[in-house]
């Protein structure tokens, strides 16, 4: 989820109206925020935003927008929208052409510019800050997005977006001393480490340069060196996008340009040429119908519909008029120009509460009643683990993830079955366990402290590999098995065998005896009981004092595993 | 003070004491030991009990030193003091200075033995600073050595003050030199005591011989034979503490789940129970969840090696949930991701990473309703183990099925579950976000000592999640964030101790749980 960091004053003089720290909170309740850290001496604070659906809301610009309900700034109207419609209907030559090979690499870039503006040292960092946001986070680190942003001065337009051969390409890239080609900048410069694996498996590469021929940058990678870094004191700009989707982009641009619109800047948009041309910024025109019942569906309560479109308008949508669709009555709602996050009337209706205020609304329970159970498998645990309690024994729980090492080399047991983590945070977590009785062992193994007897259980779910065709390979099985550990000076395994037996009783089950070799017991001190059909449904056992030497226990130990699956089916 | 409810182990202690030249003079414990012919053990249990009953009284003779062996003394004994260390590396040959210093993590502890054995004259540090054999181990070393082999293997802790002067001279030479907190000994100050009888005890030798007639355990010869015909039983003193039994107890995080348990199904809610591995499909797209969504790449969930998709995807809805997230002839009103569905990351197997998954799946299969539908489900989260962070751990969650369930049902259910499960009264809704719901809520409780703290997560489920699973009805869906509360309840601060296996952190958990379950019997 997106970070943001900035200063109260700029908050609030974007806001035009003063703001309580302490109340903030609930405030940004409005933009699903937390108010997660506020510095009174340098009045800089953290905001965790959890829309992750709505990239406007990444920037103190853009929260300050919808505390304001969407509306422009004093003197600083969005008329960009307007004039984009002005550029598209006088078409004429685009103002960045893009060149065909570009469609297989990156096909898509648009841009504008932005005059008359100041952005200070805190703006420049919230611009910044808002471009990483925009580019790592909602452009994937630049895969579907990538931002170039530019001062204006040295540009001379129209502009050309081409691709190049990146070995005789060559320009001087922004924290460089000298001309490298492109394929030299992807191997040796950090951000060509970084990004330059999003065009490399192509032979020609992208770039952007103005009339002149000047190379401006090397979109996703890096600026050139010359056409220089913004500064705090720059009034005009250049910004661009590129990637994949014209949507994506158009919101992005749309993003910024209202951004630096409320610093104070003129927006201009560009045209690019293509088949259509894309002019950015400029209204995506996404429209959501909403039928008319449903506000009041969805909230289970009535409501009055003059009041849901106000609310809506004060919220930052730009229209909405009743309209039928396909027979049904309804709204046509027309999407804030920031926001491409509605999917459908549902995301619409929510905006509604979310102004009214949850908490203002009167919570009522289910009507309809409906018959309580647990699962099936629960009432035969507790009956287990009821059973267990009464003999004395210690319940644990333990993790599901485990070391390889515990659940194979330390039992004596070859690995060949285990349900094995493809891409473990840490090797000790690396594997399912196929076992409860590794964690008993690490449990005793920690122990030795604790007063004797120790008679440790635990009951819940592992997991192996079944068998399997050769076609299909082999699939997970999960299982279902209840273990126990004793451990004393004369633990023997008749005295588990003891309790054993009881939890069959216990189960109404009577099974046989079979004399087993099985790791990690002792040879001639293991069994496995088996039911009527043959299959074996528990294994007891003396540890192996080799095994007991491994896990660091000095205290003889005997063990027993019920697969519980097969003991329900016997 | 009767003398009749003197226990055996008392009146053995006290004879020595009635004999007239005694009845006034101090005993010391061991004395008392020799006289009464008791173990050490038992003179100290019975002074105990008689110093209570006001019968002996005590006195401070003097202090002494117990001298026991810290983990360093034990490690110096099998790892070998620096000296003896020093001079096994240059046992073959002369070292670098350098190379001596890096025998050990702190390297003043090789200056400080370098320093010692050349005063000794056992090693000389020749030309380009290389350090030579030049003598034997120096007699204290050796001397301190077997000085600490025989405190590591003594029975009882060893009185310092009753050593020989001069050992106690090196180990206190020693000790000094080892600098504080690296000690090798401990010494821990014990008094030493004797007693005497109160000068107003009344008991008198007869009286204590009188009672040698009295009967002590029942048996089942004496009920027999009724050899108790006639006879007094001495009575116990019931105020000393008697042996507890060793007890099973169950898991206090797993009880506090079947609390959780109890409450959901006594509130209508059938449990659902599944794999504890799935595949993307259920996982992440029948929820909505964009292929591309951050919580799906490789750095949030774990993949399995073996077998790496599912095969079995008979009578998944995979058609219909495609269409929903590209937004074409979606059977729910959407624009949808509007990215083309990958069918065969959908296939990609994952360990569950949340128990929304059960609740995709229920829904797919013909639920009842009205119906609710909660689960209890172990989920993994790909993150480094910290103290707020487990590999897996469990979630609570539900579902319930209505035709008129609305956002207010939503809200009036999370502040049931509220009160029932984490029993706080006072809660806020705030707006959240999640991919398959619409409208979302956070539920945020005010805790009385910890705050305001989020409690979980809910919300409607949005149609493109119901509708290609093929339910017309609305959803609410609801997920606690059990592991918090059951913490609060046990009073742990570092969720790695839910799992434990160290047995003295469950006892201290499970004194916690009753602790707060006496004080809120509730």
């Amino acid at each position: 989820m997106p970070t943001l960091e900035g200063h109260f004053d700029d908050l609030q003089e974007l806001l035009g109206k003063t703001l309580l720290p302490e109340e903030m909170g609930r405030t940004l309740d409005a933009v699903k925020g937390e108010w997660k850290q506020f510095d009174p001496s340098t009045r800089r604070f953290k905001i965790e935003l959890n829309d992750t659906n709505r990239p406007d809301l990444w920037s103190v610009e853009g929260i300050a927008r919808q505390l304001r309900g969407g509306r422009p700034l004093p003197g600083r109207p969005y008329d960009f929208l307007e004039k984009a419609e002005i550029r598209r209907e006088k078409d004429g030559d685009p103002d960045i052409r893009i060149d065909p090979s570009t469609a297989l690499v990156r096909p898509f870039l648009g841009g504008f510019t932005a005059r008359g503006g100041r952005l200070g040292e805190e703006g420049l960092a919230q611009l910044i800050g808002t471009q990483e946001r925009l580019s790592e986070l909602f452009g994937r680190k630049r895969a579907d997005v990538a931002i170039g942003i530019y001062p204006l001065g040295r540009i001379v337009f129209p502009l050309s977006y081409r691709t190049a051969d990146p070995a005789l390409t060559r320009f001087i890239p922004l924290g460089g001393e000298r001309e490298m080609t492109l394929r030299e900048i992807v191997e040796s410069h950090p951000k060509g480490q970084a990004y330059g694996s999003l065009v490399s498996s192509h032979a020609a590469w992208p770039v952007l340069s103005d009339s002149r021929g000047t190379i401006l940058s090397f979109p996703p990678v890096i600026n050139a060196r010359s056409s220089g870094e913004v500064t705090g004191e720059d009034d005009s700009l250049f910004v661009e996008a590129t990637g994949f989707d014209p949507g994506r982009l158009l919101l992005v641009l749309n993003i910024l340009a209202a951004n630096l619109t409320d610093r104070g800047y003129v927006v201009e948009p560009l045209m690019t040429g293509g088949t259509p041309p894309l002019v950015a910024p400029a209204s995506p025109g996404i429209l959501v119908h909403v039928p008319s019942g449903l506000p009041a569906r969805i909230l289970g309560a009535p409501n009055d519909p003059a009041d849901f479109a106000e609310t809506l308008l004060e919220f930052g949508y730009s229209q909405i008029a009743l309209k039928d669709k396909k027979g049904e009555e309804g709204w046509e709602v027309l999407s804030p120009f920031t926001r491409d996050d509605l999917l459908g009337a549902v995301d619409v209706v929510e905006d509604y509460l979310v102004v009214k205020g949850f908490d203002s609304f009167a919570p009522v329970l289910p009507h309809e009643f409906t018959r309580g159970r647990p699962a099936p498998r629960q009432k035969v645990e507790t009956r287990l683990r009821q059973a267990l309690l009464a003999m004395g024994y210690q319940e644990l729980l333990s993790n599901i993830l485990t070391g390889e090492p515990l659940v194979s080399e330390r039992l004596g047991r070859p690995g060949d079955d285990l349900v094995r983590i493809d891409n473990p945070a840490s090797l000790q977590y690396a594997v399912v366990r196929p076992t409860l009785m590794s964690g008993l062992l690490s449990a005793e193994a920690r122990s030795s402290r604790a007063s004797y007897p120790h008679r440790l259980f635990e009951v819940g779910e592992a997991m192996t590999l079944g068998e399997g065709l050769a076609q299909t390979g082999r699939p997970v099985r999960d299982l279902w098995l209840l273990s126990a550990l004793l451990s004393h000076p004369q633990a023997s395994v008749s005295e588990l065998q003891g309790v054993l037996e009881m939890v069959f009783e216990r189960m109404d089950r009577t099974l046989s005896i079979r004399s087993a070799d099985r790791p990690p017991f002792l040879p001639g001190r293991c069994g496995v009981y088996v039911n009527a059909g043959g299959k074996g449904v528990a294994t007891v056992g003396e540890i192996h004092p080799e095994t007991l030497d491994r896990w660091g226990i000095r205290m003889p130990t005997v063990c027993f595993e019920v697969d519980l699956e097969v003991l329900l089916a016997s | 003070m009767s003398s009749s409810s003197l226990h055996p182990l008392e009146r053995a202690i006290l004879r020595p004491f009635l004999s007239p030249p005694n009845r006034e003079t101090y005993l010391s414990l061991p004395e008392i030991a020799r006289l009464s012919g008791l173990e050490a053990a038992q003179v100290q249990m019975g002074v105990e009990w008689l110093k209570a009953k006001s019968v002996l009284q005590e006195r401070v003779d003097r202090l002494e030193t117990l001298v026991t062996l810290t983990d360093g003394g034990e490690e110096a004994l099998s790892r070998g003091f620096p000296e003896e260390i020093i001079l096994g590396a240059i046992a073959d040959g002369p070292r670098e200075m350098k190379d001596l210093r890096e025998l050990f993590p702190d390297p003043s502890v090789a200056s400080k033995a370098v320093g010692a054995l050349k005063e000794s004259g056992a090693i000389r540090i020749g030309e380009g600073g290389l350090v030579y054999r030049s003598g034997d181990l120096p007699d204290g070393i050796r001397r301190l050595r077997r000085l600490l082999e025989e405190i590591g293997g003594a029975e009882a802790p060893v009185v310092l003050e009753e050593l020989p002067v001069e050992d106690r001279d090196l180990l206190e030479q020693y000790q000094r030199r080892r600098g504080k907190g690296k000690g090798l000994l401990r010494l821990d100050e014990r008094a030493s005591k004797s007693c005497r009888l109160s000068p107003d005890c009344p008991i008198t030798a007869s009286e204590i011989e009188s009672q040698e007639s009295l009967l002590g355990a029942v048996t089942p010869e004496m009920l027999m034979n009724r050899s108790w015909e006639g006879k007094s039983f001495r009575p116990y003193s019931l105020d000393t503490p008697p042996p507890r039994p060793a007890t099973g107890r169950l898991h206090p995080y797993r009880e506090f789940l079947e609390e959780v348990r109890t409450h959901l199904v006594r509130l209508g809610f059938a449990e659902m129970t599944g794999s504890l591995v799935e595949p993307e499909f259920w996982n992440m797209d029948a929820l909505f969840i964009p292929q591309t969504h951050p919580a799906r790449n490789i750095h949030d969930i774990y993949l399995l090696t073996e077998p790496r998709t599912a095969t079995d995807i008979d009578g998944w809805p995979l058609e219909a949930v495609a269409r929903t997230h590209e937004g074409r002839d979606s059977p729910a009103p959407t624009r949808g991701w509007r990215q083309s569905f990958d069918f065969e990351q959908s296939r990609r197997l994952l360990m569950r990473s949340q128990g929304t998954a059960l609740s995709a799946r229920t829904l797919a299969g013909r639920p009842e309703v009205p119906g609710k539908y909660f689960a209890i489900a172990r989920c993994f989260r790909h993150d480094q183990v910290d103290a707020t962070h487990a590999v897996d751990f469990f979630q609570a969650e539900g579902i319930v099925l209505e035709e008129g369930a609305s956002f207010r049902m939503l809200l009036g259910l999370l502040a049931l579950l509220a009160r029932e499960i984490a029993g706080v009264d006072s809660v806020h809704y705030k707006p959240a976000y999640f991919p398959f719901t619409e409208p979302s809520v956070e539920l945020h409780a005010h805790h009385p000592v910890l705050g305001w703290m989020e409690l979980g997560g809910a919300g409607l489920f949005r149609p493109e999640v119901t509708r290609p699973l093929g339910v017309e009805v609305p959803v609410i869906a609801w997920g606690m964030g059990i592991d918090r509360m059951a913490m609060f309840r046990l009073g742990l601060s570092d969720i790695r101790d839910l799992f434990t296996g160290d047995l003295s952190t469950l006892s201290a958990m499970i004194r916690s749980e009753e602790h707060s379950r006496a004080w809120n019997p509730a």
